[in-house]
């Protein structure tokens, strides 16, 4: 990889965001930063925060306090749509598509500007764009189909192959491995490292720690919303903190 | 040909594409006009009033019938460009040039105040909000009695033509325009977004879609077609009545969308031909014949949400390819 002078610089920043619903703090204080072409895990137990987090940085809740930056610019207070078209996207735990659309208008919408008015260029261009993204992801054989009707593992792709038509610069993958089984997991696993490969910054939240691992290369772990460990894999399975809050024995030895 | 897995032929009418064939059903308005130049006086009223609720129908489809955010206060844009057209060329004698411009650029102003304030409501809090509206403009209308006439209504509105011929010839030049306009916009980008609107506004705003910008722009789009059929009946009926504002409106304008097909636009249309005439009939029963209404739109609701005639009409197309030559896989 050649470093240039701004591979270095922060391209998601993350400070000191708290997030309180009522009286439960969910984030507290989380500070961290992600580089630019770094692939991040961001891991802990259920109920750490790691949902919460995502939706502050893609705007869709707003923090009590702190701020959060991409490539040097604040988006705190940003409505969700203006964050992602400055290239930060997201997926969902729960994957959601569109109900009444085939599989290839479900993409094409990913990849739609907001000009209300179109002579016709715009729509064709997203549908052949989708015929790209959906060749990537291996969903070219279904373009026609219903999505809904998808099983869950052909339901997870689409909802990354939707996030990458509009061409983000940072994807964050929420669960992208859960429900799934073995070999599922190694071809969205496949089609997530391919992204990496391309340049593509992601921050994974995932429990399924060994395919997680063979992705990042950096680990972050949310606790009852504290940052607890930050480091390499390696690190974090030899931190006390992680394996009494998370891990346990068997889980730090997935990541020896 | 049913096959539960693929999309049907009205799922894919948002968002299609546009090409030349999807314009076919606007022969339905020459062939209206045909009927309404050679039949008797009643039949050419009623095909007046006809085409004046399927043009509403057409503006309130193009809006609910894709982003599924149900308007229960659509006839506040027609209501609101009869009014102002009304006024203006009743007590202040202005020429219809003038009024009834005016009377759509003040429900397109409705519009822009309704859609800023309403969209940002989800679900049920939408309709619920869009219905207030009306009443609260109703109300209006009896605190500026004197210059919107109260109970009575504005009457006296100078006619423009003698010959309701002439009229029908008008109003079906507005429907016509209004069904090319809103098959052009649903079948454009727009429609895919009005429709993945509906299926997850939150999942369409992280794709980087602006959601209330384009449920504003096919707001106002959907308020001039009903306003300019509004604004128009002001003139030919020759007067303008309060009711128009009341609620059963908006139902009736959904019951004439319901029975043809939501979401299809021709659907629609085909509807309030068919219901308005059958109204003639079961005029002497003014009472029964909300109630047979409002029943149908309920029984509708329950079983047949995709509508009456849309469906029947492309069962019968799926007759006549399995026999004929093999047609588009688009259109209605």
């Amino acid at each position: 990889m050649s470093a240039g002078p701004s591979a270095a610089a922060p391209f998601l920043e993350v400070e000191r965001v708290t997030k309180q619903f009522g009286g439960l703090t969910a984030l507290d204080a989380v500070s961290f930063v992600v580089r630019k072409g770094e692939v991040t895990g961001l891991i802990g137990p259920n109920g750490a925060g790691k949902t919460t987090l995502f939706n502050v940085i893609s705007g869709f809740v707003p923090p009590t306090s702190g701020r959060v930056a991409f490539q040097g610019e604040a988006v705190t207070g940003l409505p969700p749509h203006a964050i992602a078209r400055r290239g930060l996207a997201r997926t969902f735990q729960i994957v959601r598509p569109f109900p009444g659309l085939a599989v290839q208008e479900n993409l094409a919408v990913g990849g739609l500007s907001n000009r209300v008015f179109d002579t016709g260029r715009e729509l064709a261009g997203a549908r052949a764009a989708a015929e790209q993204v959906a060749r990537r992801v291996g969903l070219l054989p279904w373009m026609e189909r219903q999505a809904t009707t998808l099983p869950h593992g052909l339901l997870k792709r689409l909802e990354i192959g939707r996030a990458i038509m509009m061409h983000p610069s940072l994807l964050l993958l929420d669960e992208p491995f859960a429900g799934l089984g073995g070999h599922e997991i190694d071809e969205v696993s496949d089609c997530i490292a391919e992204l990496a490969a391309g340049g593509l910054t992601l921050v994974i939240i995932e429990h399924k720690l060994r395919a997680l691992m063979r992705l990042v290369r950096r680990v972050i772990v949310l606790n009852f919303g504290r940052l607890i460990a930050e480091g390499s894999p390696r690190e974090i399975g030899a931190n006390a903190l992680v394996r009494e809050a998370y891990l346990g024995e068997k889980g730090a030895a997935r990541l020896a | 040909m049913s096959d539960p897995q693929n999309l049907s032929p009205a799922d894919r009418l948002g968002g299609g594409g546009n090409n030349l064939r999807q314009y076919w059903p606007v022969l339905l308005v020459p062939v209206i006009g045909l009927i309404g130049w050679f039949g008797s006086q009643p039949v050419t009223i009623t095909l007046l009033y006809g085409a004046t609720w399927a043009t509403y129908a057409v503006g309130y489809d193009m809006f609910s019938g894709f982003s599924g955010r149900v308007n229960l206060g659509y006839a506040m844009f027609p209501a609101t460009a009869a009014y102002v057209t009304a006024a203006l060329s009743a007590r202040f004698k202005l020429s219809p040039f003038i009024s009834i411009p005016a009377g759509i650029a003040a429900a397109v102003l409705l519009a822009v105040l309704v859609g800023a304030l309403t969209l940002r409501i989800t679900g049920i809090y939408f309709a619920l909000s869009t219905s207030i509206i009306p009443l609260a403009l109703f109300q209006l209308t009896h605190v500026f009695g004197k210059f919107l006439g109260g109970e009575e209504g504005i009457w006296g509105v100078p006619p423009i033509f003698t010959d309701p011929r002439l009229d029908l010839v008008v109003v079906l030049l507005i429907l016509g325009a209004s069904m090319c306009f809103a098959l052009w916009y649903v079948r454009s980008k727009a429609g895919l977004v009005l429709r993945a609107i509906q299926g997850g506004e939150l999942t369409a705003q992280a794709l980087g879609l602006n959601t209330f910008r384009f449920l504003f722009v096919s707001l106002l789009a959907s308020s001039v077609i009903g306003a300019t059929a509004g604004a128009y009946l002001a003139h030919f009926q020759m007067l303008v009545a309060p009711e128009i504002l009341h609620i059963i409106t908006t139902l009736q304008i959904i019951t004439f969308a319901q029975i043809g097909g939501p979401g299809t636009i021709v659907g629609p249309v085909l509807g309030s031909f068919l219901l308005v005439n059958l109204n003639e009939y079961l005029r002497a029963w003014t009472d029964l014949r909300l109630f047979v209404y409002f029943a149908t739109l309920v029984l509708l609701l329950r079983f047949s949400p995709d509508g009456v005639l849309v469906p029947i009409a492309r069962a019968i197309r799926r007759l006549f390819r399995r026999t004929g030559a093999p047609s588009g896989p688009e259109g209605i």
